[in-house]
């Protein structure tokens, strides 16, 4: 076989390849659409999350009198997106409270902003939220059973979930994952 | 009395996490003695108030979907420390819940804590918010 024809095949078999890599990317499962919803952001803003396709997404759901549960999941987000590198700069984290009688926006940004600076924390009336948390599917009751000088505690889901830059659901993680697993769901949504 | 009964418990590994209005104590607490123990009280000066938690992991139902994963949380009274024994506080399960927080709790600060023991009196440690 001549060096040419080597090379001819060479060449094709690489197109092929190509072609077929992008067929499977078209024809792979991308997951669901992420419901859209606007809701008020941390400066008192609206944020309508199909204005930030491009930037993938990671939507918790908690409450700041939760001392526990939420911190760790929104450390553990941190920690996660820090070792994206620099592909972890576009991540967003979006905490979305289960508290809007007590979350107020000014709260939410002292919250989140503790964890990392580029968090985005929103919260909403009850009717704005209750179409988002169903969307989700992210239970949340407030049970006043425990007298605590905490007041209520809100019994909430802790799934984490992953929005690709497109729109796409691409993954759930929950409280109790760790940066690297949280990490690897992360690489999931961007890929 | 006191001071022999203070050696028997031993506080370490305090740690916090950054926080907003309602604070997190994790720590390790060994009992060296040959009877247990109760942690039955806490108090710090950050806080208005000190009590201890528990978090579970429990189940809920929405739109006729059933879903695991609910995570809630309920107050005990005091935790018991086994003679010879040891409890650790840590994520997902007890901890102390700092109420009423007099200011935001930001990464590598440090805070006093003292916590009291039904036997053992009272013990001091001193908390450090864990660094993101």
């Amino acid at each position: 076989m001549s060096r040419n024809r080597i090379a001819w095949f060479a060449a094709t078999a690489l197109v092929l390849a190509c072609v077929v890599a992008v067929l499977a990317r078209a024809l792979l499962p991308t997951g669901p659409a992420a419901t859209d919803f606007t809701l008020t952001d941390q400066d008192g803003r609206p944020y309508t999350l199909s204005a930030h396709r491009g930037h993938a997404i990671a939507l918790f759901f908690g409450y700041t009198h939760c001392p526990d549960v939420c911190p760790t999941t929104l450390a553990a987000l941190a920690r996660a997106k820090r070792k994206l590198g620099p592909a972890g700069e576009t991540f967003d984290v979006v905490f979305v409270t289960v508290d809007p009688a007590r979350d107020d926006p000014a709260t939410l940004k002292r919250y989140v902003h503790l964890f990392d600076p580029a968090f985005i924390g929103v919260t909403g009336t009850e009717a704005q939220l209750d179409p988002v948390y169903a969307a989700y599917h992210i239970y949340h009751e407030i049970a006043t059973g425990s007298k605590s000088a905490n007041g209520y505690i809100v019994a909430h889901s802790s799934t984490v979930q992953f929005i690709s830059p497109g729109g796409r659901l691409r993954g759930t993680g929950d409280w109790s994952d760790s940066p690297d697993d949280l990490a690897v769901l992360m690489k999931q949504a961007l890929s | 009395m006191t001071a022999l009964a203070l050696a028997l418990i031993v506080v370490s590994n305090a740690w916090s996490r950054p926080a907003v209005g309602t604070g997190v104590v994790y720590l390790h607490i060994a009992n060296r003695g040959a009877a247990s123990d109760r942690l039955d009280a806490a108090r710090t000066p950050v806080a208005r108030t000190v009590e201890i938690h528990q978090s579970m992991a429990g189940m809920g139902s929405m739109n006729g979907m059933a879903m695991s994963g609910v995570m809630t949380m309920q107050r005990v009274p005091s935790l018991t420390i086994p003679a010879h024994g040891s409890v650790t506080l840590a994520p997902g399960g007890y901890h102390l819940m700092a109420i009423g927080l007099r200011r935001d709790l930001h990464p590598n600060e440090r805070f006093p804590v003292r916590l009291h023991f039904a036997r053992a009196g009272w013990a001091s440690v001193t908390v450090t918010v864990r660094p993101i």
